[in-house]
């Protein structure tokens, strides 16, 4: 231990004898300064998925910050109502954030220019002008197809009167008649009582409502007085009505024999029962919950 | 003028300087310059941290992970309208750069080179260091606010300045952005290893750099025991 500390100071001394160089700035009016040293952008990449990429008109194959006033695109035109009214929500949607997106990327644009003292952006302001147009047009629409969806709930008279006329040309609709007769009912208890004509498209804690039940009741109905018309002899021995949700869901899922075949096996099982009101949304969605996982096993 | 009793005098001279005794000033650690052997003592290691203003872009040297009221008087002498002394508070000064050297001499020397370096372009060459400056229309140093960018960048100029002129060999510098440390052209590479600070929150800052300063220590000792077992070596040989 006692050797070692006047080994090492030694080789210091000798490390400290061996520096040409001073360590040390000796008179400061002699020193020559250096120019300071301008940060560089070439020191690191920039991801070419960066977000911020989203601000130029071409992602990160833009050469320039500014467009010029003859590069904005000027022979556009604002989209019109009836081309917006044509479009699905999910598609206003799009085109609301592509929207937004043109209009972030112009006004970038505009708050440079005004930076950089450059005066000519009327081109981009009047392209803007264009998109809050789109922008205004898209509210217009969304706020159109609120109002009548709002104003069709109002109708409950017009809406019972309707059913009661489709229920009789249902009925007797002609064989040939039928296959549109059942289209127009897909469509009718979407319309009215928002049963999805696709399963998957289920919102399960949404679209079971009092209406979805209400609806089913009509459709069960309506598809097995035809059905009893056309089979007399079941009808003989088939006992009206139908039970609540538990027997009527069958015809909402499947096709109309199959359907009454299996509530007469309910009937026989014993397994139709009535169910209480606070029962009947949990079992639909549990129901349907099954029919959906089934459909989708049987699609894979 | 109301009337004051005596003791009441003495108390509220008493509170007075009990006031000024407890004025925080900064991180008592930084007070005072460091010699090699207190680093040491200190357990910190070899390093020179420098801080930048985020306000006005004013760089401040320190030997350890912390600064003090006491280097900014130091460091801003002669404080006019374009180089004002900046403040204090610790939400303005962040980490710019983590410069680890070589040894102990060689930190000291580099902390006491940039600060000779400050005091040429703030006193004795203040003309010289000013037409270095870019300058906006007026003539006055370019400034954005409060910002002017050009004290960062030289303090970087100073950094590379004194690693040169002392060939402080096997410097690592960590920079907290890569892009401050400017074109390669400036930096000799065989003296200079450059590095980027893990990305941290500013919040968590002190842990930051208190943690580098733990794993250089430990480094410096390692080295320096490797160093041993070298002499001994020779010396038995």
């Amino acid at each position: 231990m006692s050797m070692r500390i006047p080994v090492r100071t030694l080789s210091s001394c000798v490390a400290n004898l061996a520096r040409a160089k001073k360590l040390s700035f000796g008179d400061l009016s002699k020193v020559q300064l250096r120019e300071p040293i301008v940060p560089t952008h070439k020191n690191f990449d920039v991801s070419p998925d960066h977000p911020l990429w989203a601000f130029f008109p071409e992602g990160n194959k833009s050469e320039s910050a500014l467009r010029g006033s003859d590069e904005v695109e000027l022979n556009s035109r604002e989209w019109t109502f009836p081309e917006l009214r044509r479009k699905s929500f999910e598609d206003l949607h799009r085109l609301w954030y592509l929207t937004l997106k043109e209009r972030n990327i112009l006004a970038r644009e505009v708050r440079l220019a005004e930076a950089l003292r450059y005066s000519r952006t009327q081109q981009h302001e009047a392209l803007d002008e264009k998109l809050v147009t789109v922008q205004k047009r898209i509210k217009q629409v969304l706020l159109e197809r609120q109002v009548a969806y709002e104003r069709v709930q109002t109708f409950t008279e017009q809406q019972q009167a309707y059913l009661a006329e489709f229920e009789e040309r249902y009925l007797n609709a002609g064989a040939d008649e039928i296959v549109s007769y059942n289209e127009k009912l897909v469509r009718l208890q979407y319309a009215l009582f928002g049963i999805q004509p696709q399963l998957q498209d289920y919102n399960l804690e949404e679209d079971i409502n009092i209406k979805f039940v209400n609806g089913l009741s009509y459709v069960s109905n309506l598809k097995l007085k035809r059905y009893l018309d056309r089979n007399p002899n079941v009808a003989k021995t088939f006992e009206l009505p139908l039970n609540g949700v538990v027997e009527e869901l069958p015809f909402l899922l499947r096709g109309v024999d199959e359907a009454v075949e299996e509530v007469q096996a309910l009937r026989e099982s014993g397994e139709n029962v009535k169910l209480d009101k606070i029962q009947v949304f949990p079992f639909l969605r549990s129901a349907l919950a099954n029919a959906i996982e089934q459909e989708q096993q049987e699609f894979q | 003028m109301p009337m004051r009793l005596r003791a009441e005098k003495k108390m509220r001279k008493h509170l007075i300087e009990q006031l000024k005794a407890r004025k925080v000033l900064g991180a008592r650690i930084a007070e005072g310059k460091k010699t090699a052997e207190e680093l040491r003592r200190l357990n910190l290691a070899p390093q020179v941290y420098l801080f930048k203003n985020l306000f006005s872009g004013q760089v401040l040297y320190s030997q350890v992970p912390a600064f003090h009221q006491d280097q900014i008087d130091q460091q801003f002498v002669r404080p006019n309208w374009e180089n004002r002394k900046p403040s204090r508070r610790n939400d303005l000064w962040r980490v710019m750069c983590v410069a680890t050297f070589d040894n102990y001499d060689y930190a000291v020397a580099a902390f006491r080179g940039l600060v000779q370096l400050r005091q040429a372009r703030d006193v004795v060459q203040q003309k010289e260091a000013k037409a270095l400056r870019r300058k906006n229309d007026e003539g006055n140093t370019w400034y954005a606010g409060q910002y002017r960018p050009t004290y960062s960048q030289e303090a970087v100029a100073d950094l590379a300045h004194v690693i040169e002129e002392f060939e402080l060999e096997n410097t690592k510098l960590m920079w907290e952005n890569a892009w401050r440390r400017g074109d390669d052209k400036h930096w000799s590479a065989e003296l200079v290893q450059h590095e980027t600070l893990p990305p941290f929150n500013p919040r968590d800052q002190n842990i930051l750099l208190d943690e580098l300063r733990a794993k250089a220590v430990e480094e410096f000792a390692k080295l320096r025991e490797t160093e041993e077992h070298q002499e001994e070596a020779s010396v038995i040989a």
